[in-house]
């Protein structure tokens, strides 16, 4: 609690008039200086009880049904104020942490009247994708008198959960009607947009076989019903898994791994979808499959799509931290880079590490590798597409696990990995011990590399400039 | 919790002033000093502009206490006149004159605890004086009779400063906002 101006001058006034008494041995003048000393006690003690009966209901109220990045939001908050005394002071909402004002204003200077109401309406602009927690209110109270003020935080949390920027859902949808990706396999749901079905095979007749499916020619030949089987040809049922790992989610540069991520499944789940392929998406992190969305074809499958990616969680700022140099492989090269920050991520990426190696794993698997196992076990008998999105650093076993379950399974992968050193800022000067960081990373990279394409899986490396329909040429001409 | 009116507030006022002028011998300079001290302090209450009435306080303090003369608080009579004559008059004006504040205009809230603790504090520093020379008296008569008016003011400053601190300790139970991080935005 803080005197003001007016308490400190009454406070002088105070031992002045004590002072007085004593110079003069005058008993009035010192009586004057208790009765100013008291009543500060009592507008001290008034205060206490103030503050400490506050009862403000606050209801906040976001007008929009979906956020995004860089786009104003508008808020709109009422306080009540239920308690029999007044509130004096300045009222503000306190704004996320990444959201800046936009129109109107989030304080109010006043005093709330007994049983009264107080309206806010302003916008923000959240700077970044993501979820943003709005904390509550400040109040910077004043007391009755004028003596005191105290800053007081009345908690009303709300959640604000924040999509990537316009601009991607509109190169997405762009891009649905220009861009075509397709992979074709054996389907067995009926779902799937079916072109023809092609001869498989012949097998000895079996009870409850349909009747223009016998081979007819070949009765009289073998003198036994023989029937034709068939296999359908259709697009695979894809699923877009998106690594939320806390090494995607780190940002030394202007762009994120993961807000590219997330931009990147959104418009290539979009262009897969409009050509009729049945797209899922699912987010991962070093322990869990956060949330998926099975594959499928309905007419809301984007939208469920882009519900999902709107939970990612958001970035998290760490200047001049290289995740890279929490990669596994080169955790005990990089001990001098970081700082405490640093060493405290590091720490629980090698702990993630060691957890996620083959012999201390569980049979079900950790993160990625228990979400393929797991989407595998429910849709047996149909062949599957796996685009992951990942920088292969706290997930890359994770990854090269399931690689090596598609292989022994027939399924497919797609790797987009998002190369961690391509995102970073670049330094100005490029000492000896950066360049053999950067080529030792390239060098660990390459081996990922070879080591999933050994696993028949496709893999792109991208940087932040690699857009979508970039990827999806790759893709479709075949150089991955 | 008790509200006062606007019109009790005046009455408070009127009653206050009366018994600082019935206890008080003024002379015809702080008689007209205390007449403009009150104007300014009722003009201050009327518009609800605190730094009218703080001064209009301040003249009316200075000039009231310089009219009471109380020679000793060894006395009961002396007490109860530094009491009734001077201090709760004196609580009672500063009290209004505070509350003089823009936007409030009709009721004033009294929050009776506060209120009863700050009363209790400031008339234990005036009783301060005749009790400390109670107890000096029933070890030491003869140094009872003779403490000087000097000695009671500074046996009632140190009860105050004490009684001050002691009430002033007290801090809100309340949550505070967070101290922003260095790195952190506001």
């Amino acid at each position: 609690m803080r005197s003001t101006t007016l308490g400190t001058s009454l406070l002088s006034v105070s031992i002045v008039f004590a002072f007085v008494g004593i110079l003069f041995s005058n008993i009035s003048f010192a009586i004057l200086g208790v009765a100013f000393a008291a009543s500060y006690a009592y507008a001290h003690l008034k205060f206490i009880h103030e503050l400490e009966r506050t009862n403000l209901q606050i209801d906040r109220k976001i007008e929009e049904e979906m956020s995004f990045a860089g786009q104003p939001i508008a808020v709109s908050v009422e306080v009540v104020n239920k308690d029999p005394m007044a509130i004096r002071g300045s009222f503000e909402d306190i704004l996320p942490k990444d959201c800046v004002l936009g129109d109107g204003s989030n304080r109010a200077s006043m005093t709330l009247p007994p049983r009264s109401l107080l309206k806010l309406s302003y916008t923000m602009i959240p700077q970044k994708r993501g979820i943003h927690k709005m904390t509550g209110m400040r109040i910077d109270r004043t007391d009755a008198y004028g003596l005191f003020t105290e800053e007081q935080l009345i908690e009303q949390g709300s959640e604000l959960s924040v999509h990537t920027a316009k601009d991607s859902f509109d190169a997405a949808r762009k891009m649905a009607g220009r861009e075509h990706l397709e992979f074709s396999g054996v389907g067995r749901n009926p779902a799937v947009v079916l072109r023809e079905f092609e001869f498989d095979g012949i097998r000895e007749y079996v009870p409850g076989d349909r009747a223009r499916d016998i081979h007819w020619k070949l009765l009289p030949k073998l003198g036994k019903l023989m029937t034709k089987t068939y296999r359908k040809e259709g697009a695979v049922h894809t699923t877009v898994f998106v690594d939320c790992g806390r090494s995607m989610r780190l940002k030394s540069a202007k762009v994120a791994k993961i807000d590219h991520a997330v931009d990147l499944s959104m418009q290539i789940s979009n262009v897969l979808l409009s050509s009729f392929h049945p797209v899922g998406a699912a987010t991962f992190d070093e322990m869990n499959v956060l949330k998926r969305i099975r594959p499928s074809l309905g007419r809301h499958q984007f939208d469920r799509i882009v519900t999902l990616l709107k939970d990612v969680p958001g970035t998290i700022d760490v200047p001049g931290i290289p995740s890279t140099s929490m990669s596994s492989g080169s955790i005990a090269k990089s001990s001098s880079i970081g700082g405490a920050r640093g060493n405290d991520a590091k720490g629980l990426l090698s702990a993630l590490d060691k957890l996620s190696t083959k012999g201390t794993r569980g049979k079900l698997g950790i993160g990625l590798e228990g979400g393929i196992k797991e989407l595998l076990a429910k849709n047996r008998g149909q062949e599957q597409m796996f685009i992951v999105i990942s920088d292969l650093i706290s997930s890359r076993n994770a990854v090269l696990a399931g690689a090596s379950i598609c292989q022994d399974i027939g399924h497919r992968m797609l790797v987009i990995h998002t190369y961690d050193d391509w995102y970073r800022e670049p330094t100005e000067l490029l000492d000896m011990p950066e360049i053999e960081r950067l080529y030792g990373d390239l060098n660990d990279t390459i081996k990922t590399e070879a080591a999933l394409r050994s696993l028949g899986a496709m893999y792109v490396r991208i940087g932040p400039a690699d857009t979508a329909p970039r990827i999806v040429r790759a893709v479709r001409r075949g150089k991955t | 919790m008790i509200t006062v009116s606007r019109w009790q507030r005046i009455a408070i006022l009127s009653v206050s002033v009366a018994d600082l002028m019935i206890f008080s011998r003024m002379t015809i300079m702080p008689l007209i000093a205390m007449i403009v001290g009150v104007f300014v302090l009722f003009l201050g209450l009327e518009y609800s502009y605190r730094p009218a009435s703080v001064p209009g306080l301040l003249v009316v303090a200075t000039t009231s206490s310089a009219s009471i003369h109380i020679a000793s608080l060894a006395t009961l009579g002396q007490v109860l006149t530094a009491i009734i004559g001077l201090l709760i008059p004196l609580l009672m004006l500063i009290w209004l004159a505070l509350s003089a504040e823009e936007g409030d205009t009709q009721n004033v809230a009294v929050v009776r605890g506060a209120a009863a603790t700050s009363v209790g504090y400031a008339l234990a520093c005036i009783w301060s004086v005749p009790i400390t020379l109670l107890i000096v008296s029933l070890f030491a008569p003869t140094v009872a009779i003779g403490v000087s008016t000097f000695s009671e003011v500074s046996i009632m400053l140190v009860i105050t400063i004490l009684g001050g601190i002691l009430i002033l300790r007290r801090t809100p139970s309340i949550r505070r906002p967070a101290e922003p991080t260095p790195g952190e935005k506001s």
